[in-house]
């Protein structure tokens, strides 16, 4: 092992959400002088505003930090960051495979969450030395006595020495990379041996192509290389390699143990799969690094321009999108109401949630997003099974042998004096119970099996709001299941709006329908005209609201003073409807599309 | 000479009804005096404005309630009007006047003396009952009165206010209202339908009620398009969306709002339209007299349109009226033609049953006159 392989630290920081993972991550650069305190934009890591918003990170960010530790050595510290959200499970355990070590944040004041849990097993999994650290212990309200004990309990490490910290106050920073610098082992990996490097993300750039962020495992690699991507066999000319220090540092070759970027005129993102193992085209690896897997869509919407004109804008903004994400699908797919749009697919709700938002942020587009789906595995009378992520491609039921759906394993935390609401809101949803541990007194740990398409209708906002936000949730899918599904349609002013149809079980279809037609009643405004709402199940009316007609829409004076205000108030009139979508004569609005998710009262 | 009409705004009541939301106080008579000095200042701080180029064609003084203030401030403010500006002898003034202020045949004659030639009063309703609930401070019988008095001063151009539904309003009862107001022989009847504005006592009863507002609306409706047929069958002829005349009686003053012709307005939170902006008075007492003691002026904003804005506040306002927008009108303005302009919009609006063209203009139908917001809507750009 070199002298520089032995003085890396490779180390994720892994933590529930706002337990204070971006502001260490400030703390660190700031401390090792990366980025002196003044120029720091705050949480440099997130750097998205959407992530910024939302407290959430998408697409990674690595740094690498020198550290000059007590021991008077220089040490380099590779911080991986990793993304916050169940939705990006996989993506995590690869930036966690790039890693010796892992910094679990804990929020002195809330203690031991879900995602603490769903990401100490991930780095578990990956064998990671796991350094807990007591974060928020300038608040009054921290209670580290009792959250050390937590972790002791629940997740079982030992929590001796363990850093207790503010990362907002910048206390105590130096313990962290004191335990990084000591406690995480230094990369083992042969630098004479075959390339093997691990793909952990990848992201586009209009210059350079696709800049792959890479852990070397085993060999080096060098400008002018020619590496193949072992998932695929496809070749490439290494352009640049660097560091990712102040931005990108371009050096002549990285070796084992070593975390940087490379470029190779890689056009097309969905060719650097997170997870792939690089190789030397004249001298590869015998076998690529375990773990390698495919990400599938869990969740499929149609997105559609709310003006049918602007169908091309948005298809250039999703390709600009997927030219970062090859985790979003997305392929033309027109509706009989809405026109042309596409068929998007993603990795879980948040995940098509950030994209409905950055087409609407980002490039300004104006867009209706249909019900989301799961993808069901329908088994046909003629003995072929079919994927239907779409329920207007579901088959009629009479050539539907059975259908299955995706079951997920849900973990929930919460206080105990929720349990019962929860347990209650769960068997709503057609849960199946596994289990419940007492973490400590007054919090369980609630296991349940639940189907995915219960989940994606607002569990999330369900879970919150009647726990009034102490709650967590973590999921993975386990496997798909025989269950009684049918389609639900709903029909305005007598047509079928393919938008707004809906698989759901069979059992549920009846509340569920009768709940989609209220909300409609309450999202779409009065018309001219009025309007009838309905919900079917294969011609079967099983439903009906009706939008009383609007009669009248006037002013009745308008003098000298009221003429700019009047024409104002016309301008915002207008404004709103250009939000709406038209569907036959009806004028629907965005949010009414969105409405038919959040069900839960 | 370039013809401008003149608004003055009297911002004092005797006591607020409870649907209102005009810029009017009921508890500020101590500043009658000095409100009456500073609009006399700002009048006259107009001079140099309106110079010789410009000729006032029409005048409209309201309020408030321009008759609830002592006769003599009206007689020294049109003292005062006539001799800053050049006041064309055939300019139409016309004066808004409630039965609850000075309303004998004495107060009358001296409001025609001092040259007001046409009078606005309010009755709103000929119940007694409705009356009172909605806060008028005067009876059927007195506005019965108070018209009479006008008559005999010499007032021959009359309108009558009244306006229609409220939450408890019949049918029946708006019907007598109308039937009422037809038998006085006025000139002129402005029939509006009631609008719920925030932060009226009208507003929070409603809410304490628990009244849907648009609930109300199929009786608004009955009772407008009753309304419109009976004053049509004794000759009062419609040509704004909430403006009936005889024959030759149409209000000049309004018409030039809606012809989008320039005004000049003064006094307190009054809005003009000159040079293509739009410019008006704050509505703070305080901040009025300050203003006008410091700079002569109160204004608190200015917009100036841009042509696309003109276009749609020209259009807007045009669909107002019976005859809607004329062509020939909107090419001498816009120099385009209309029709080539916004075929699409026209097509829309004839479909959609809310508009019908005539050889030189496009109207709303009667069932575009209770949608004209939709109507209108359609001439916004953006
Ligand atoms: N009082 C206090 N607040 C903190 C501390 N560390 C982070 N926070 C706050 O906690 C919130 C979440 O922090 P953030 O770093 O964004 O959490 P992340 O979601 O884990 O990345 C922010 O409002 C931080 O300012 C701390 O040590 N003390
Ligand atoms: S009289 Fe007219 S201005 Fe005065 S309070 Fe009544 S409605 Fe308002």
């Amino acid at each position: 092992m070199s002298d520089i392989q032995s003085r890396i630290r490779n180390f994720s920081i892994i933590a529930h959400i706002d337990h204070g993972k971006s502001t260490l991550a400030d703390r660190l650069i700031e401390y090792t002088g990366l980025i002196s305190q003044r120029d720091m934009v705050s949480q440099v890591l997130d750097n998205m505003e959407l992530e910024r918003e939302r407290g959430i990170t998408i697409k990674l960010q690595t740094v690498r930090l020198t550290y000059k530790a007590e021991d008077g050595e220089e040490y380099y510290l590779n911080l991986i960051d990793t993304p916050g959200h169940v939705d990006f499970t996989y993506e995590v355990s690869r930036s966690l495979a790039a890693c010796e070590g892992a910094v679990l944040v804990v929020d002195a004041t809330q203690g031991v969450e879900a995602q603490t849990l769903a990401n100490v097993y991930l780095a578990l999994e990956n064998d990671l030395e796991i350094i807990p650290v007591l974060n928020k212990i300038d608040l009054i309200s921290a209670e580290p006595e009792r959250v050390l004990k937590e972790i002791e309990d629940v997740i079982g490490l030992y929590t001796e020495g363990t850093p207790q910290i503010s990362a907002k106050e910048g206390l105590n920073i130096k313990d962290v990379l004191e335990a990084i610098v000591t406690r995480v082992p230094s990369p083992k990996g042969d630098a004479g041996a075959p390339l093997k490097a691990l793909i952990f993300d990848s992201y586009y750039d209009s210059y350079r192509g696709v800049i792959v962020s890479i852990r070397v495992m085993d060999g080096q690699v060098s400008t002018k290389d020619k590496i193949k991507m072992m998932s695929n066999g496809k070749c490439f000319e290494v352009d640049e390699i660097g560091l990712f220090q102040n931005g990108l540092h371009p050096v002549a070759k990285l070796s084992a143990g070593e975390v940087g970027y490379l470029t190779a005129s890689i056009k097309n993102i969905g060719d650097t799969s997170v997870g792939d193992t690089i190789t030397l085209e004249k001298n590869p690896a015998k076998a690529a690094l375990p773990g390698y897997k495919k990400v599938n869509s869990m969740v499929y919407c149609g997105i559609y321009p709310v003006d049918g004109n602007n169908y091309e804008d948005l298809k250039d903004a999703l390709g600009k999108l997927n030219l970062n994400d090859a985790s979003l699908l997305y392929q033309p797919d027109t509706s009989a109401v809405l026109g042309f749009g596409f068929r998007c697919g993603f990795l879980g709700l948040l995940h098509m949630e950030i994209i409905q938002q950055r087409l609407e942020r980002e490039f300004n587009l104006d867009i209706v997003a249909t019900v989301p789906s799961v993808v069901y595995h329908v088994a046909l009378t003629d003995g072929t099974v079919i994927d239907v992520d779409n329920p207007t491609n579901m088959p009629p039921a009479v050539k539907i042998e059975y259908m299955e759906e995706p079951i997920a394993q849900a973990t929930m935390m919460l206080p105990t004096e929720y349990v019962g609401s929860i347990m209650e809101l769960c068997q709503s949803r057609r849960g199946i119970y596994i289990g419940m541990n007492y973490m400590e007194e007054n919090r369980v740990v609630l296991e349940y099996e639940l189907p995915l398409n219960e989940i994606i209708y607002d569990f999330f906002d369900a879970l919150k709001s009647r726990t009034k936000g102490y709650a967590s949730l973590d999921y993975s899918i386990k496997e798909y299941k025989k269950s009684e599904l049918v389609k639900l349609d709903i029909l305005l002013n007598g047509e079928i709006v393919d938008a707004l149809s809906f698989i759901v079980h069979r059992e549920k279809a009846y509340e569920r329908g009768r709940k989609v037609a209220e909300k409609l009643k309450n999202e779409i405004p009065r018309q001219m005209f009025e309007i009838p709402i309905q919900a079917a199940i294969g011609g079967k009316i099983i439903a009906r609201e009706t939008v009383s007609a609007m009669r009248k829409d006037v002013l009745s004076k308008c003098y000298g003073g009221d003429i700019s205000r009047k024409r104002k108030l016309l301008e915002k009139q207008k404004e709103g409807k250009k939000k709406m979508r038209q569907i036959g004569k009806v004028q629907v609005p965005q949010e009414a599309f969105l409405s038919v998710l959040k069900l839960d009262e | 000479m370039r013809k401008i009409s003149l608004y003055i705004h009297i911002p004092f009541c005797k006591k607020k009804c409870i649907y209102c939301d005009f810029v009017s106080f009921d508890d500020s008579d101590e500043d009658i005096e000095p409100y009456f000095s500073a609009l006399f200042e700002e009048i006259r701080a107009y001079k140099t404005i309106l110079n010789a180029e410009y000729i006032i064609d029409t005048i409209f003084i309201g309020g408030g309630t321009p008759n609830y203030v002592e006769v003599r401030y009206i007689e020294e403010l049109m003292g005062v009007i006539f001799s800053t500006f050049d006041v064309d002898k055939d300019a139409e003034i016309s004066m808004e006047a409630n039965p609850c202020g000075h309303s004998s045949r004495e107060d009358f004659e001296r409001y025609r003396k001092c040259g007001v030639n046409r009078l606005s009063i309010g009755l709103q309703s000929a119940s007694d009952d409705m009356l009172r609930q909605i806060g008028r401070q005067h009876t059927k019988a007195e506005f019965d009165e108070a018209f009479k008095n006008a008559r005999s001063a010499g007032f021959d151009n009359i309108n009558v206010d009244i306006i229609f539904g409220f939450y408890n309003q019949d049918v029946l009862e708006f019907e007598n209202t109308v039937q009422y107001v037809i038998g006085t022989g006025c000139e002129h009847i402005s029939c509006y339908s009631l609008k719920l504005e925030e932060e009226t006592p009208l507003y929070d009863l409603y809410m304490d009620e628990g009244i849907d507002i648009e609930s109300e609306d199929f009786e608004d409706r009955m009772m407008y398009h009753t309304s419109c047929g009976m004053l049509e069958a004794n000759g009062y002829v419609q040509y704004e969306l909430s403006n009936f005349a005889k024959k030759g009686y149409a209000c000049r003053h309004n018409l030039n709002y809606w012809d989008i012709k320039e005004y000049i307005g003064l006094g307190l939170a009054a809005h003009s339209y000159k040079d293509k902006a739009r410019f008006f008075n704050t509505s703070y007492m305080d901040e009025y007299l300050q203003g006008i003691e410091t700079n002569g002026s109160a204004i608190e904003d200015i917009e100036q349109l841009d042509k696309e804005k003109q276009e749609e506040e020209f259009i807007i306002m045009a669909l107002r009226k019976t005859e809607g927008v004329r062509f020939d009108e909107y090419k001498k303005r816009f120099g385009e033609k209309f029709l080539d302009k916004y075929k699409d919009e026209t097509n829309y609006l004839i479909e959609a049953g809310l508009a019908a063209l005539s050889k030189n203009s496009m109207y709303l139908t009667d069932e575009g006159k209770d949608f004209a917001n939709i109507a209108m809507m359609e001439f916004i750009s953006n």
